[in-house]
């Protein structure tokens, strides 16, 4: 059959039920009962029972509070948004045809209505609103029909009278990106101030035409818009995925995320977040670390326990969980804690993906009921996807009585007027649009209303109800900027920045507001200022920083100032900016990025007035400035007097910086460096070795080859002379180059020091000639050499030098055929090689062959899959797959994180198994490139200098492209050395596996799938330390231990001590078999010295809880604290250390050490993770 | 608002004064559509495509519409990951390698929002556009940017845009008569419509494309002898006719009744006093008595349904479908996966897409079939006292 298009929709009429689900349902049920002893014929992902009897008896549900099936299959299929309008009718977004249209296919998604008539708690009336829709992701009802995000257009339905009726369809927006249809627009929300909002993912290109111009927005973030004016802004850009957005009771605004991993965001107003395309100046959420979330809903009402309300629902719905979170008010900004879980579950197909408080204050939760979750790692086509099932769940607390369903949609005015004094958000809210949709006739009630209120929340709504009303109203919105309650004057100022254009004093409105008593006022007042184009604006703002400021009231105020910028820039160039301190000054300089900012800096180095900050104003204009600014750093760098050599370095640093990644150096002679390439200062010399080069000092060279051979030379400084000689370039530089790899050959290789050198001339002549490097690297490797005392990393450099220069694998290869190389070396060489996701160039096959292995990519017949996904489940043990997880040669936590602590470079895989079938995850592990998870595919970037570079995108902006590596660094290619850039596959190298038998795989698996599902493989509570730092067995770490005896001060000098992360179990046990041990004194006293980091935020008492406190000693930064079960600590606001000394002859049990709260303390204290 | 379909009614049928040169499309033509959101949304109602595939019922002239919301002449719209000038290569790529023999361009609308400031920018671009699709040597029609809708208009002076809207479509003029290309001169507000063409001052609607599709082809000077037909009846005798051209299909419901659309007129002789029915292929169709089907006003009774305009909603269905399945082949989503930097993941999925190729070929075959009118039987029957 032809496709039927949308118009026809005008000529249907809602439909009663389907036929197709009762017969599915019996086929679904006869599969289960041929396949399910062996439970194979769907590799490890059969299609579970789908009675929802059977998946509700899986929920585990939090003590106190019961669920109950509120609607099911057939009666809904896959939603993906729910709502609820006015009338306290359940409105459902429906997708059957995500995540891809077949060719021959009739889009027929549809937008349901559920009702409760008689308020028993379960829907028994049902209408199909519209039909014949191409996967609709979001939906609020509103103007007397329903908003729908569908594909590229926002569309406005209606039918005649209310539910039947033809039915209208108008196209309100179109243009909205449809690169992936998991980002397309979704998360439709009323806010406080009537205007609608909804949201777009990260891979998503948005150009809307609007009758105020064109909106474009590529990549996530949160639209507004005005249904009455048409006007349509950004309201925050960022996020990879923000499928979560409410607003609390006081309007400010949340926004969780369902790729990144970071938790609660609060919003501010016209920020950027994580993962905003071309944006460096990000924010972060506040729970780093977290799985990905679905959904956001703030609770309120009655109906709900008193600790209940105010907090925040979000869904962990690839770990089948809704999560809890409390918010606090800390500072400018907020603190989300996780509570315990509202719901956990381990039914395959539970995926809560939208929560909202309904009319009888009770939760509904909108369940997708999948077996699979998205279509980036599973096949648009995988037979396991779910198209027919669908539920919604409502959660009550056990024993307390609903709140009466609100009768709005016929109330009188006057009683709507008094329903904005309800104790329920969803009350109050529904009342609001209910005013706001009978329009300007409720203006005489609202006012009279509003003078008897003498609550401050009384007149914030009313305030929200004139602003819904889109009509202005200065005497309350005065009256509200004086409230008692800070959160209202934040609220009050939004209402300013909203109507600046019709407030006839906007700014003196505002400037009281910047210098409020509370961060948070001052915070919205900068923001709000932000809009008003005007020089006193950003005057205005700069107050902030006459009172205390942190991170999110600065990143504002910087924000602030770039809006405002072509305001008061020309001022300040003509004189007329009035900043009352070179601090404010500097703050505003810093925070544009125009070359407009140069003259006034320059000035005011120059007038000597700018004190103490003089310093970061020059490195400041080394990052920004063009020659004649940078001569000015160079003179003040070359000048010995006031500053130290440690701030002169930094300014030479920042000099090469501007050379490496502006190709800028300053006017004037550049010789004048010369004479600092003997200063006695190591890091001034060095960073003056390096910069002779980038500006191709010839005069130089003489000086830069005696200081590589100069035998006292210590190893930095010696590296900086390689690298100097090596950008200086030229024959004379590759023929010294040359010379000093085959004198350190012959003076005796046995010592590391002398192959470290060795290392670092050969890696610099890769640099110059690939070729001859080559010839050396290869005679290197087949000796053994590149790879002294067990330590991979010699090797593992001078294969990433040659991998990182174009051409550089051929002709390491070349000089590799027919060589016989130690296996170890390389095996080092090919995991570089499969690391970077590039063509190899032949030299797999050359390394393979030198080093006479046997390796590659596995496949699996289909057949030995199912083998496989039995065998894990019949034979694997999660215990033992978490030892070959942690084991040292997989290197698995190198890259990927366990609940935050671990390597950035792959996913965090703390609900890995909740979300991933068994036979994806053997599949990422023998074909780590066949499906790369969202948001983790390399980058191949090749430059003009003729280098090359792999990595996972961390951001880009006008000047720079960052990338994390395999080895987990950030990495910056400044964007006009770019050549080339295209898409690579995956960072995990092929072959990871290969030294593992079967039996050890099948742990491997066994574990992998565990994780995330209720059960001992769930990641615990956040304050739970698993990122630990070991001191590691250095001959320095062994003379600090033995002179400081007693190890009275563990950490006060460590400045040639190296520690090394290791990580707890997922069970948050940090085994003592996986740290260092040292033997100290005649008796061989075993011990170990561990730490970890703490994050205050916020000052005041609370608990460290250990496992137990045998054989340990404590110190919290440099004080020796007394060992308890449970301590109390109280820290400033700022990052702690916490070191233990663990006595290994007495302790033997692994150490857990969790930050948890004192009851009543303000305390706030994050455990720092990651790598 | 009877006053309304009347008025219009006039302009369809009234050739055209305007146009010098009648515009005419060949057997065979490939007319490719480019633009913003005016020419995007198009595609989706179907009406422009709909007037002028049934204008030449005999010959055989396929359209792709390319537009793009929001889109300029530098092709902003369509860069998605890359850079602006990647997407306007894309723009001409797309363009050119579906052989255009004739351009329908309309853009403007989105670059008039830069004033008197941005105009020679503009002027530029549309020059360098128009010399990079010359290579298809198709001939080009350049439409006016249509104007804000007064009693619509949310955004401030309306006036004001207005002068911009009218800054640029001068622009546009003046290159279409130096490069001898067709010029369409604003065919929405200036018609002066009773009933909004918009909501939003801006963007049609689907009456508002109903509506203009009419005046497109006035403008364009094609209208001449696309009038409804009258049929003219002897008493109570059958007649077989086919109409040259299908009516115009029936105005969307939106319209709340300000507009109507017939099958045709009809207009009789020798009729005895009494009711009469209409009957087309023995299906009543309109009654009324024998002095209004003798003397009726204008060209005839207009007779409200029938099976020529049942026929030219197939047609509009047909094109709407066809455009929408080709939607689906040339941006379908999820490019990231199918085609972009993650189709190392998913981009087995690809293969699907050329599988809306044969769709397409299939509903064009629908499409030929409808756009030629078809026989049918009139007469005229006599209602018997009850």
């Amino acid at each position: 059959m032809s496709h039927r298009p949308d118009l026809s929709l005008a000529v249907r009429r809602p439909s009663q039920g389907r036929d197709g689900p009762c017969l599915h349902y019996g086929l679904v049920i006869g599969f289960a009962c041929l396949f399910a002893p062996s439970a194979l014929a769907q590799r490890d992902a059969p299609v579970p029972d789908p009675d929802p009897e059977i998946e509700r008896k899986a929920l585990q549900v939090a003590e106190g509070f019961e669920v109950n099936l509120f609607a099911a299959d057939p009666l809904l299929a896959k939603p993906i948004q729910i709502n609820f309008d006015s009338a306290g009718r359940l409105w459902a977004a429906c997708s059957e045809s995500y995540p891809q249209i077949k060719p021959g296919q009739v889009a027929n998604d549809k937008i349901i209505v559920l009702e409760d008539t008689d308020g028993d708690g379960k829907a028994d009336k049902t209408t199909v609103f519209a039909d014949g829709l191409l996967i609709p992701t979001g939906l609020e009802p509103g103007d007397g029909g329903v908003y729908v995000g569908a594909s590229t257009d926002l569309l406005h339905l209606s039918r005649q009278n209310g539910l039947t009726g033809p039915l209208r369809r108008r196209v309100v927006l179109s243009g909205f990106g449809t690169e992936d249809t998991h980002h397309m627009i979704h998360t439709l929300r009323w806010g406080s101030d009537g205007m609608l909002y909804f949201n777009q993912s990260i891979y998503i290109h948005s150009h809307i035409e609007t009758p105020y111009g064109p909106r474009r927005l590529g990549g996530g973030g949160v639209w507004q818009f005005r249904p009455e004016t048409w006007r349509l802004e950004v309201f925050a850009r960022g996020w990879w995925n923000p499928w979560g957005h409410h607003f609390d009771r006081w309007g400010q605004s949340f926004v969780t995320d369902g790729a990144g991993t970071e938790g609660v965001n609060p919003v501010i107003v016209g920020a950027s977040y994580t993962a905003t395309p071309g944006e460096s100046r990000v924010l972060q959420g506040l729970n780093p670390g977290h799985p990905k979330y679905c959904g956001c809903e703030i609770l309120s009402g009655r109906h709900l326990p008193e600790a209940w309300r105010g907090n925040l629902l979000t869904n962990d719905f690839r770990g089948h969980r809704v999560c809890r979170f409390t918010l606090t008010p800390e500072g400018s900004f907020y603190t989300a804690t996780l509570e315990a879980d509202l719901i956990r579950s381990n039914h395959p197909a539970f995926r809560p993906v939208d929560v909202k408080m309904g009319p009888d204050g009770a939760i509904y939760i909108a369940d997708w009921y999948n077996p699979i979750i998205q279509h980036g790692e599973v096949d648009f086509r995988d037979p396991r996807r779910d198209v027919s099932h669908g539920r919604i769940w409502r959660i009550t607390a056990k024993g307390r009585s609903l709140v009466p369903r609100p009768q709005l949609i016929h109330a009188k005015t006057t009683d709507l007027l008094e329903a904005l004094k309800a104790p329920e958000d969803w009350t109050r809210h529904h009342a609001r649009l209910v005013l706001k949709e009978r329009g300007a006739s409720v203006l005489p009630e609202l006012k009279v209303w509003t003078a008897k209120q003498d609550q401050e929340t009384a007149r914030l709504e009313a305030l929200w109800t004139y602003q819904a009303l889109d009509v202005v109203e200065p005497k309350l919105l005065t009256s509200l900027l004086q409230a008692r309650d800070y959160r209202i004057r934040a609220a009050a100022v939004r209402v300013v920045s909203a109507w600046h254009e019709r407030l006839s004093k906007p700014l003196e409105m505002l400037a009281p507001c910047s210098a409020d008593e509370h961060p948070q006022v001052r915070l919205e007042a900068v923001r709000a200022l932000g809009r008003i184009p005007d020089v006193r604006a950003a005057e205005s703002a700069l107050q902030v920083l006459d009172k205390p400021t942190d991170k999110y009231l600065e990143y504002s105020l910087g924000l602030t100032l770039r809006e405002l910028a072509p305001h008061w820039l020309p001022a300040l160039q003509e004189g007329r900016f009035a900043t009352r301190n070179s601090r404010q000054l500097l703050f505003a300089l810093q925070a544009v990025d125009s070359h407009a900012v140069l003259r006034p800096l320059v000035e005011l180095v120059q007038s000597g007035k700018a004190g103490a900050s003089e310093t970061d104003m020059l490195v400041f204009l080394a990052a920004r400035g063009g020659p004649p600014e940078l001569a000015l750093v160079f003179d003040r760098a070359l000048s010995g007097t006031g500053r130290s050599c440690d701030e002169r370095a930094r300014l030479l640093e920042a000099l090469e910086q501007a050379a490496r990644q502006r190709n800028v150096r300053p006017s004037g002679d550049g010789r004048r460096l010369l004479p600092l390439l003997n200063e006695a200062h190591e890091r001034l010399r060095m960073a003056a070795a390096r910069l002779a080069g980038l500006w191709k000092l010839e005069a130089a060279r003489p000086r830069l080859v005696e200081l590589a051979r100069a035998a006292k030379t210590s190893e930095a400084v010696y590296q900086a002379a390689v690298d100097g000689l090596a950008t200086l370039g030229g024959q004379a530089s590759t023929e010294a180059l040359e010379k000093l790899v085959i004198e350190e050959d012959l003076s005796a290789a046995s010592t590391a020091g002398l192959s470290t050198r060795r290392r670092l001339a050969l890696i610099a002549l890769v640099q110059l000639d690939a070729k001859i490097a080559a010839r050396h690297a290869s005679a290197l490797f087949a000796s053994g050499g590149g790879q002294p005392s067990g330590d991979d990393s010699t090797a593992a450099s001078l294969f990433e030098a040659f991998l990182q220069r174009k051409g550089g694998a051929a002709l390491l290869a070349a000089a590799l055929r027919g060589q016989r190389l130690p296996p170890d070396i390389a095996r080092i060489g090919l995991r570089m090689l499969r690391s970077t996701g590039r063509p190899d160039e032949g030299l797999a096959e050359v390394l393979t062959k030198a080093g006479g292995l046997t390796f590659g990519a596995r496949t699996l017949s289909p057949q030995e899959m199912q083998a496989m996904i039995a065998d894990v489940a019949r034979q694997g043990d999660p215990k033992r797959g978490e030892a070959v997880f942690r084991r040292k040669d997989l290197a698995c936590l190198k890259c990927h994180a366990l609940g935050g602590a671990g390597g950035q470079v792959g996913p965090d895989l703390s609900s890995i198994g909740a979300s991933a079938p068994v036979d994806y995850l053997i599949d990422s592990l023998l074909q780590p490139n066949k499906a790369i998870k969202e948001n983790y595919h390399a980058l191949l970037v090749t430059t003009s200098k003729g280098q090359q570079y792999s990595g996972i995108k961390v951001r880009e902006t006008k000047t720079e492209l960052v990338l994390r590596d395999a080895e987990d660094r950030e990495i910056s290619i400044p964007i006009h050395d770019i050549d080339e850039r295209s898409p690579g596959g995956s960072l995990m190298p092929d072959g990871l596996t290969d030294t593992l038998t079967r039996g050890e795989l099948l742990d491997l698996v066994r574990f992998l799938s565990e994780l995330g599902k209720v059960g001992p493989y769930a990641i615990g509570p956040q304050g739970v330390v698993r990122r630990w730092q070991a001191l590691e067995p250095t001959h320095a770490a062994w003379t600090f231990l033995h002179l400081g005896g007693g190890l009275a001060t563990p950490a006060k000098d460590e400045r040639d001590l190296q520690w090394a992360s290791v990580y707890s179990t997922v069970a948050g046990i940090l085994p003592l078999a996986d740290v260092p041990s040292f033997s100290l004194g005649k008796d061989k006293h075993a011990v170990s010295l561990i730490r970890c980091h703490v994050d205050v935020t916020t000052a005041g008492p609370f608990r460290i809880r250990l496992n137990s406190t045998k054989g340990l000693k404590l110190w919290i930064n440099q004080n020796p604290t007394p060992v308890k079960e449970t301590l109390e600590a109280n820290l400033p606001v700022g990052m702690h250390t916490l070191t233990f000394v663990v006595d290994r002859t007495e302790r033997r049990e692994g150490l857990r050490c969790e930050v948890t709260d004192k009851p009543g303390s303000p305390a706030r204290v994050r455990v720092v993770g990651g790598k | 608002m009877k006053s309304f379909w009347l008025s219009l009614l006039v302009l369809v049928l009234v050739p055209t004064l305007y146009a010098e040169e009648a515009f005419t499309l060949h057997d065979g033509d490939r007319v490719v559509l480019i633009g913003s959101t005016l020419i995007e949304r198009e595609q989706r109602y179907g009406y422009w495509e709909t007037a002028l595939t049934s204008r030449w019922p005999e010959r055989n002239i396929t359209f792709r519409n390319l537009g793009w919301s929001g889109d300029t002449v530098w092709g902003e719209s369509r860069a998605g990951f890359d850079t602006p000038a990647q997407g306007y290569k894309r723009l001409l790529d797309h363009t050119l390698a579906l052989k255009p023999t004739v351009l329908l361009i309309g853009y403007g609308t989105n670059e008039s929002f830069a004033g008197a400031a941005g105009l020679p920018r503009f002027q530029k671009q549309l020059e360098k556009l128009l010399d990079d699709l010359a290579p298809s040597k198709a001939r080009v029609v350049l439409l006016a940017p249509p104007l804000a809708e007064a009693s619509r208009w949310p955004a401030g002076k309306v006036d004001e845009r207005n002068r911009d809207v009218r800054l640029y479509t001068d622009a546009i003029k003046q290159i279409a008569e130096r490069r001898r290309a067709t010029f369409v001169p604003e065919f929405c507000q200036s018609y002066g419509p009773a009933y909004p063409l918009t909501d939003n001052g801006m963007h049609l609607t689907a009456f508002g494309y109903w509506a203009t599709s009419h005046n497109l082809l006035n403008e364009l000077g094609t209208a001449t002898g696309r009038s409804l037909e009258t049929i003219e009846l002897e008493g109570q005798a059958s007649v077989r006719v086919r109409q040259k051209f299908l009516p115009g299909p029936p105005v969307p419901p939106e319209a709340d009744g300000a507009a109507r659309q017939g099958d045709c007129f009809v207009r009789a002789r020798n009729l005895k006093p009494g009711k009469y029915t209409l009957l087309i292929d023995g299906k009543a169709v309109y009654t009324a008595d024998a002095e209004t089907w003798m003397k009726p006003g204008g060209f005839g009774v207009l007779v409200p349904t029938g099976p020529s305009l049942e026929q030219a909603e197939q047609l509009r269905q047909a094109i709407v479908a066809k455009n929408r399945l080709y939607f689906y082949r040339w941006r379908p989503e999820n490019e990231t996966y199918l085609f972009g930097f993650r189709k190392h993941e998913q981009g087995q999925n690809a293969r699907e897409i050329p599988q809306f190729d044969p769709l397409i070929a299939e509903k064009e075959k629908e499409i030929a079939k409808l756009r030629v009118p078809v026989p049918h039987i009139y007469e005229l029957k006599v209602e018997k006292k009850p």
